[in-house]
């Protein structure tokens, strides 16, 4: 007569095998991850350090910034 | 009286200059700090690409203190006594000095008010093989990590130009850490200056950090205003990297850095490596470790301190869901709740909670930045700190009567991306308020009108007249003190 193999007890679980935590996929190449962003036109790349567009943003940038600088002393 | 400032950083060092210039003489000013010299930190990112030398970035403290009249000890607190102790009942700050001759000796130094602008401690210990002292990494958190920094990566450009490809890794080293930032501006100066240096073909550069999305920063990223749109920070910095064309690995903790790779586990719960040849990775910051104890000796470190070893003070600690997080957490005056003398700014303030979403990953690590308290913010907690203590000081209010918090006030941050005054960039952002406020802003939790950014050769050109302005400003050269914080 063939041996049955003894039930498995009520209370305890099934025992999974430990697993490992997957491993991540390697990163995305840069035109892969590039292709999901905005990037600039030439004309775009131009203007950033052209000289005299860029003496007006210094002075746009700089305003802004006295702006914020006077609304944080004002406490809160 | 006396005012005791433990630190001399961008925020304790500001507390205790204006201090002085507005307390009369019979009143004493005096600061603590292990180190003998200032650093202007923002322009490490410079030093460590080697475009400047250290020095440009460093001053003596002690012959400024003493022409201002303000007592300095080379020497790190370690103990804080504000109840004094059984044979004094002022209170006292126990202190290791660390230099002026008197290396290795213990002090008390007594105090009425006391100001704790110990800024963190560089915890490398986080994770493992972490940090240039013993690790496989660089830093740029102090002037000689950032002189190593650019030595060693002079030596991967020589190596570059014999024709080995290099792989190039920039980051943050342990998934709480802050200072995005500065990581964000170290990865642009390198592949501007390898550009610069006719090698960048030759270098694959690759950012790893626990951000959520590029550009949080630990700000919970913003959305800024610019070129007829309102743009999420994460759209933003990633046009940035993708045209400097840097591979990025988001939601990053390193587990392990070891002599050529990392080991880091991902916010969803997978495990990668990442190999390099050289890596630049910031560490998390802690308390810098130090304790109160009563009048009898008992130890009161947890009374004062959060469990993260930063003071606590005005804030809102009560634990509540990301949800229920409001402005009105963040604190006002930075008067430690448990003695009224005690006051803590810019890094040493225990944060009531992260400004970015908290987040876990499924083996339970904690993947996501921890707030930002560096900077434009921490030199105006620490003169508002110091109005409130000044006015304390010589009886004109029994409370504070200044208020900084991060919830009401804005930033001005200038981040290099290549130093040069041709052909140099620099993203110039503003955000207000620093904290969300989604009561007052409930679109943004910010107001647009003031929340902008844009990169170009004009925020290098600021970021230069900050370098010279704020250190003639640290020196306290003449007019020093009109320059706004």
């Amino acid at each position: 007569m063939p041996q049955q193999a003894p039930p498995a007890s009520p209370t305890a679980p099934p025992t999974a095998p430990p697993t490992a935590p997957p491993t991540a996929p390697p990163t995305a190449p840069p035109e892969i991850q590039t292709a999901q962003v905005t990037v600039p036109t030439a004309w775009t790349r131009h203007l950033r350090v052209n000289l005299l567009w860029q003496l007006w943003r210094f002075i746009v940038i700089n305003l802004k910034m006295l702006r914020i600088i006077s609304m944080s002393h004002r406490g809160g | 009286m006396r005012l005791v400032v433990l630190g001399a950083g961008i925020s304790g060092h500001t507390a205790a200059s204006f201090a002085r210039r507005w307390l009369p003489d019979p009143h004493e000013v005096v600061v603590i700090s292990p180190k003998a010299t200032y650093n202007w930190i923002p322009s490490n990112i410079w030093v460590a690409v080697g475009v400047l030398d250290a020095r440009k970035v460093v001053f003596e403290l002690a012959p400024i203190y003493e022409r201002e009249g303000i007592q300095f000890h080379q020497a790190s607190a370690e103990v804080i006594h504000p109840q004094g102790d059984l044979e004094q009942d002022q209170p006292f700050v126990e202190v290791l000095y660390t230099g002026q001759g008197r290396q290795g000796q213990r002090g008390r130094i007594p105090y009425d008010y006391l100001i704790n602008a110990t800024g963190p401690r560089l915890n490398f210990g986080a994770t493992p093989g972490l940090g240039p002292d013993g690790g496989h990494s660089w830093s740029v958190c102090t002037e000689t990590h950032a002189t190593d920094t650019a030595a060693a990566l002079k030596e991967r450009i020589a190596r570059m130009r014999k024709g080995e490809r290099q792989t190039f890794l920039v980051g943050t080293g342990h998934g709480q850490c802050t200072c995005q930032g500065a990581a964000f501006e170290y990865a642009f100066n390198l592949e501007f200056e390898l550009r610069h240096h006719g090698v960048r073909d030759k270098a694959d550069l690759v950012w790893i950090a626990n951000e959520y999305e590029l550009g949080d920063f630990g700000m919970n990223g913003m959305h800024i205003k610019h070129g007829g749109y309102i743009t999420p920070s994460s759209v933003f910095t990633a046009s940035l990297f993708a045209e400097r064309g840097i591979r990025w690995i988001n939601r990053a903790h390193l587990r392990d850095v070891q002599q050529d790779r990392v080991q880091y586990e991902l916010l969803d719960g997978t495990l990668g490596e990442q190999g390099f040849d050289f890596a630049m990775l910031l560490p998390p910051f802690s308390g810098v470790g130090l304790r109160a104890v009563d009048r009898e000796g008992l130890d009161i470190t947890d009374t004062v301190f959060a469990g993260n070893g930063f003071m606590k003070v005005d804030a809102d600690y009560t634990q509540r869901p990301f949800e229920q997080w409001r402005a009105a957490d963040w604190p006002r005056t930075y008067q430690n709740p448990t003695f009224r003398n005690l006051f803590a700014v810019g890094i040493a303030f225990a944060p009531p909670h992260a400004i970015s979403r908290p987040r876990r990953s499924p083996q339970g690590t904690p993947i996501s930045p921890t707030p930002p308290r560096t900077g434009m913010p921490s030199s105006a907690i620490g003169k508002a700190v110091a109005h409130s203590v000044v006015d304390m000081m010589l009886g004109l209010s029994e409370v504070p009567t200044h208020n900084a918090s991060m919830a009401a006030m804005g930033a001005a941050c200038v981040a290099s991306a290549g130093a040069n005054p041709l052909t140099g960039t620099a993203a110039s952002i503003t955000v207000f308020p620093i904290v969300p406020d989604f009561e007052r802003y409930p679109e943004y939790g910010r107001d647009p009108k003031h929340t902008f950014g844009e990169i170009g050769l004009a925020g290098h050109w600021i970021k230069i007249a900050l370098h010279h302005m704020f250190l003639h400003q640290a020196r306290m050269g003449p007019g020093w003190h009109l320059i706004p914080e």
